[in-house]
């Protein structure tokens, strides 16, 4: 091992890594001896052969689980998690040194908050439930359905507005499963079989409402299994008779709530299409225990690997046996003891590939590099200035305790880091590199580079390995707690963003800094902004709404409502332009900046702290429930910018498209049509639909458009795994594979559409801007404007190549497939943001 | 002995009064709430509140320290010291005391997540007042806290000031009136002082009085000179809301004749009759004739200076000759504050005059006290809009004091919650 390491070059400026002899047993070659196969309980195919993937409960099931998806419910989740996580932060000091109690504690905590969460929602299903029973649906028209949701009143004025959030998504969901009951009543035993009375559906439906709050404490504390999503994608294949690879893609397997949600549609999907009740009951058995389920699968995958303790917990004992080194004494059992852990929490494509290889083995081989690496470092004479050196360099920004200096803490803390951010950079190792010596050896140092560049003070760094031209470097937050969530980098930048900046660096979903300055500040973006940069990292079982939490910065804060959605995706593009340090930037793939709700381990951030800048919380219904209290409408929605969605709705052979205009947007339109400037009114409406709602769309197709389709109940292509088992022969479609070719049509579509939908917007604003006008005087958020295709001629041909790609039909030819004629498309303006 | 004795036992006592005294004046949830604590703005919050524990660490500190001296020290000498010492507590416990006191009073007057909205919107209302002045001039603006007070007229502590116990002042406290709530175009006067105090205008602006009209008689200099930081106020007011200031200050100093025609040779304000005139001379300066040609005319018919024989009158008429160049001088010179440029060529007056504010309302439509996009970036222009028909007098006048409430609180809770 010391052979490969006499050749590198460590990216420490002042060590020389001094040649040893190797250590025999921790190095042996990773052979063939480690590979051992496990064929899991969930890589099979789904086979349910009484159900017709085209029948009309197919199509019924897809409309509903479309109907079901809401965007902003996961939103409300997550608010609801940083809710519940407030009832206990402030109470708890030190949530390590609770051990077993910790959770019992907060889970106590969280009940007490959920409480009447869960009464009104259940009450609410139950009123539901109790104007439906005995009534026959199929007498219902959907007028009076509508009308009996919309005078239902509720009176819980104690919610917040998250909580009133929440209620009033549950109750959309609710209305749905009412709306398909009353559909397929519509439709009769004869096509869809034999179904259960709404009331008994409600009921059962009222029985998740619970262990989905369990699922939202899950998140908030950091247990969301990491594979839900994979697990949640298979649940509807399952019924739908599709191929169903449970294993799900790797980098699909992240702890998010989308998941969370995706979950629970499901399960309300399968309750409503339940043929009796013990098959309803066996349904919400199943997901109330789901993660139970999900867990002793994952424990199977990593070969009987149970995590010993949380990896706060290891990395703090990682720290403390650092710390405890006798002089002379190597670093490498500590490292060995704590990278498992590490690995579990940090890579979980190394862990799955180690359940294959041996883990214990290239473990030991890790830690014998890492070891070598850092250990001059750890006795307590070295890392006692290291330690004076990181305070000397982060005290103006972080603000360091009195009990922090003179100590070495610091220093340990460094090493884990950089061990911590080591195994982090290690990326793109498959099963062959973890078997090859070398090639581990040169990931391992380069990751390490990287990781130690980042976390030591830059005069312990070889010049031209420094990430950053600043004295600065990373360091472990929050500062007084056990749990370390975030990282925050030390130097602040003072930058002025001119206007050009604004409208080329993107945010999420590629939006320009310049919208989201506009819409969430209010602030005029064609004159040069002045700005602080504070920069951040996401640490493992960190989240966003963590930084706002314990940051104290002007407008970033725990008193700041929605303050996290200020904290900005920071790439090496946005980084070199806002801050001229490319290097600070960190690259990660476009599904991860696509909503704000996928933050993960590693992934950087910049918040801007601008003089006067004040985050708009405008104080507007979003909910479409009514309730008693006639005072002012709570909200907890920070002003939206600019959005997109297409609907392609296979099943009806409809497609929707909205144009989500931003309330700033939607203002400066208004303003110029009433000016009589046509002209200027014109190039806004392009830039909007073709400038930036159309980037939105091109650069999103996998989350922006959603596929209604009785083949694809992932109903948006991103949530579509890689894994060839879920398509067809590929022979069939000329060597393209499915999800490539399925990635084209949807692309194709989404294009063509595009150019249509702008022709239309143009010749409606001609027509009817007065609409647009009063849907931007009404006193909501923003205005969307709905294009609606219906009958549209081409889509079957184009449902049944999908089909096919899915492997549910045999293939005709290809050859007469055209994409849809479209005409012009029904136009309608609504005051807010409402996708379907 | 036993004299020394009792007089220990005295001085002892003292002290402990005063140390406890200031351990409760340490509990700040003691002077204001935790829910009034959340109607202001959070780094508002922590600067007053380490300005406020900065007070209370002096004040104890100076306390342990009398105690340890009477406890290690003997003798006449000591105990006189130490006496002197309690008077020193006694004084700055009763400094500290009034600071905290004051910032807690007005921060106590959000009592409800409505008032506190609207006095959010009043915080707002006044750091975009300055920040379109401060801003260009590369100036930070200072954070406001508004608090709403019973009295006629509105007043300000600056930011930047020393207080009563010595510390410098780390925000600016507004006092908006009752009465005015919905209609506080008086703070925005009382940011003129802030601007004018952090830019230096004011010492610049009564030089310029003196020295450029001195084509008048010397006391009409002397006078307008010594007004000068109301005026340059009373400019600011009208650059950011034009009628709409000139007609509240109208209705807000017309009290009885004798007020109105009073002359105090210390007093900044200038006499209330000129006042009026001078910031009537403004409009007509800007906006040609208008609705305050009328507002003139009743003025002028309650408050006769043909029928009055204050001793201010003769000054008065002297100083109304001159009101035009000051008015030159206020909004049309260059000065050095600003970087050489007048105040209407950095805040452009017509933007709120009637003809700009007509056509803000004909460009936005109704959505203009409805949109939120529309309220957060014209909510000054709102207030001189509502303001200026508020003026004018006509029309559904309680109807406008709503729009005003409404807009306000839209305004308010846009930006935080309780």
């Amino acid at each position: 091992m010391n052979g490969v390491l006499s050749q590198y070059e460590t990216p420490f400026a002042d060590v020389f890594v001094r040649e040893q002899e190797e250590a025999p047993a921790e190095t042996g070659t990773q052979g063939n001896n480690y590979i051992f196969e496990i064929d899991s309980p969930f890589s099979r195919t789904y086979e349910t052969a009484d159900r017709d993937a085209a029948s009309p409960l197919s199509t019924g099931y897809v409309s509903l689980l479309s109907e079901l998806n809401d965007a902003e419910f996961t939103e409300t989740l997550y608010e609801l998690a940083n809710e519940v996580e407030d009832t206990w932060r402030s109470k708890v000091s030190n949530e390590l040194a609770m051990g077993s109690n910790y959770i019992p504690f907060v889970t106590r905590q969280a009940n007490e908050y959920f409480e009447p969460l869960l009464r009104e929602t259940t009450g609410m299903i139950d009123k539901v439930s109790e104007h439906f029973t005995g009534n026959n649906l199929a007498d219902h028209s959907m007028a009076e359905l509508e009308n009996y949701f919309d005078r239902l009143e509720f009176n819980h004025g104690t919610f917040s507005p998250v909580q009133e959030q929440f209620f009033g998504k549950i109750f959309n969901k609710v209305k749905s499963a009412v709306k398909t009951g009353i559909d397929l009543a519509k439709k009769g035993v004869a096509a869809v079989g034999k179904l259960l009375p709404v009331n008994v559906i409600l009921n059962k439906i009222k029985g998740l409402v619970k262990p989905l709050l369990e699922k939202v404490l899950k998140f908030a504390i950091g247990k969301l299994p990491q594979n839900l999503r994979p697990y949640a994608q298979t649940l509807s294949k399952k019924y739908l008779n599709l191929e169903a690879e449970a294993g799900g893609d790797v980098d699909q397997r992240e702890a998010d709530l989308e998941a969370v949600q995706m979950e629970f549609d499901h399960h309300i999907a399968q309750l409503v299409f339940s043929a009796n009740e013990s098959e309803t009951d066996h349904i919400v058995s199943e997901y109330e225990l789901s993660f139970e389920n999900i867990e002793r699968l994952t424990s199977y995958e990593t070969g009987g690997y149970v995590e010993k303790q949380s990896y706060p917990a290891a990395r703090e004992q990682f720290i403390g046996e650092l710390k405890a080194l006798q002089p002379g004494e190597s670093p490498a059992p500590a490292i060995e003891k704590f990278l498992p852990a590490a690995l579990i929490a940090l890579q979980p494509v190394i862990k799955m590939a180690l359940t294959i290889i041996g883990r214990q083995k290239v473990i030991n081989f890790l830690a014998g590099l890492l070891a070598k690496l850092v250990e001059k470092y750890v006795p307590a004479n070295v890392a006692k200035p290291l330690a004076a050196s990181i305070i000397d360099v982060g005290m103006s920004a972080i603000g360091f305790e009195t009990a922090e200096t003179g100590k070495t803490d610091l220093a340990y803390e460094a090493i884990a880091n950089t061990v911590e951010g080591t195994i982090q950079h290690m990326t793109g190792l498959d099963e062959a590199a973890l078997n090859d010596q070398e090639a581990l050896t040169m990931h391992l140092l380069e990751a390490f580079e990287q990781a130690a560049a980042d976390h030591f003070p830059p005069q312990y760094i070889r010049e031209e390995l420094r990430p950053t031209k600043q004295k600065a470097l990373w360091v472990s937050m929050p500062r007084g707690g056990a749990v370390k969530l975030y990282k925050k980098f030390t130097h602040v930048y003072e930058i002025t963003i001119d206007p050009k900046t604004a409208g080329t660096v993107k945010t999420y979903r590629n939006l320009p800094l310049s919208n989201f300055l506009k819409d969430k500040y209010g602030i005029d973006t064609s004159k040069p902004v002045k700005a602080k940069v504070h920069i951040y990292e996401i640490a493992s079982g960190g989240k966003l709404s963590a930084i706002s939490r314990f940051e104290n910065l002007p407008g970033l804060n725990a008193r700041q409502p929605k303050a996290w959605v200020q904290l900005l995706p920071l790439n090496s593009e946005a980084s070199a332009m806002l801050l001229k340090e490319p290097a600070l930037g960190r690259n990660v793939p476009a599904r991860k900046t696509a909503t704000r709700f996928r933050a993960t381990a590693g992934q950087r951030f910049y918040y801007l702290e601008i003089d006067g800048a004040r985050l708009r919380i405008p104080q507007v219904k979003r909910t479409s429930h009514r309730t008693v209290e006639n005072g002012q409408p709570v909200a907890g929605t920070e002003s939206r910018s600019a959005d997109v969605q297409v609907v392609l709705n296979f099943v009806k052979s409809e497609i929707r498209l909205n144009y989500y205009f931003s309330e700033e947007d939607a203002s400066g339109i208004v303003e110029n049509l009433n000016k009589g400037d046509f002209l200027t009114a014109g190039m806004h409406i392009r830039n909007a639909v073709k400038g930036v709602l159309g980037d939105i769309l091109r650069k999103n197709i996998g989350s922006k458009v959603k596929i209604v389709h009785e083949a694809v109940p992932e109903l948006y292509f991103e949530h579509i795994g890689d894994q060839q088992e879920q398509f067809a022969a590929l022979d069939v479609l000329g060597k393209m594979a499915g999800k490539d070719m399925m990635g084209k049509i949807v692309q194709a579509m989404t294009e063509k559409l595009s150019g249509k939908a702008y022709d239309a917007v143009v010749a409606f604003f001609k027509a009817r801007a007065a609409e647009f006008k009063t849907a931007q005087a009404a006193p909501q958020d923003g205005v969307t404007i709905k294009l609606v295709w219906t009958n549209v001629q081409g889509m079957s041909a184009i449902k049944t190549v999908i089909s096919a790609i899915r492997g549910n039909l045999s293939l005709g030819s290809l050859s007469d497939l055209s994409f849809p004629n479209l005409t012009a498309p029904e136009v309608s303006i609504v005051a807010d943001k409402k996708f379907d | 002995m036993y004299a020394t004795e009792s007089i220990d036992r005295s001085l002892t006592r003292q002290i402990n009064h005063w140390l406890m005294a200031t351990n409760r004046l340490a509990v700040l949830e003691n002077l204001a709430s935790e829910a009034a604590w959340q109607g202001i703005d959070h780094t508002m919050e922590q600067l007053l509140k380490a300005s406020f524990k900065q007070s209370i660490d002096e004040v104890t500190a100076f306390a342990q320290g009398l105690k340890q001296q009477l406890e290690t020290g003997n003798g006449p000498d000591n105990q006189r010291s130490v006496r002197r010492g309690v008077l020193q507590l006694r004084d700055k416990y009763l400094k500290a005391e009034e600071t905290i006191q004051f910032y807690t009073v007005a921060i106590n007057s959000r009592t409800t997540p409505r008032l506190a909205a609207l006095l959010r919107a009043c915080d707002i209302l006044c750091i975009k007042s300055m920040q379109e002045l401060l801003h260009p001039l590369g100036r930070k603006t200072p954070l406001v806290l508004t608090y709403v007070d019973k009295g006629v007229g509105a007043s300000i502590l600056k930011a930047g000031l020393r207080l009563w116990d010595g510390r410098i002042s780390p925000v600016a406290a507004i006092k908006v009136t009752q009465h005015n709530l919905y209609r506080p175009t008086a703070i925005i006067h009382e940011t003129g002082h802030q601007v004018a105090h952090i830019l230096g205008w004011n010492e610049e602006l009564a030089l310029a009085l003196q020295n450029k009209l001195s084509g008048y008689p010397p006391e009409v200099a002397q006078a307008f000179s010594s007004w000068a930081s109301e005026m340059a106020a009373d400019a600011f007011a009208f650059v950011h809301t034009g009628f709409a200031a000139v007609a509240a200050l109208s209705d807000v100093v017309s009290g009885s004749p004798a007020s109105v025609f009073a002359f105090h040779a210390n007093d900044p304000h200038p006499i209330s009759y000129l006042r009026v005139m001078l910031n009537v001379t403004m409009c007509r300066e800007f906006y040609g004739s208008g609705p305050w040609d009328a507002l003139l005319d009743a003025f002028k018919n309650d408050y006769d200076i043909e029928l009055v024989s204050f001793a201010s009158v003769p000054l008065i008429r002297k100083c109304m000759e001159a009101l035009p160049a000051v008015v030159h001088i206020l909004l049309g010179t260059g000065h050095r504050a600003f970087d050489g440029k007048s105040l209407s060529q950095l805040i452009n007056p017509n933007r709120s005059g009637p003809l700009e504010l007509s056509k803000l309302e004909y460009l936005a439509g109704p959505a203009l006290f409805t949109s939120h996009a529309w309220i957060w970036k014209e909510c000054l222009r709102l207030l001189a809009l509502n303001g200026y028909k508020i003026g004018v007098g006509t029309g559904d006048l309680p109807a406008l004091y709503k729009q005003q409430e409404d807009w306000m609180t839209k305004l308010g809770f846009s930006v935080e919650m309780n």
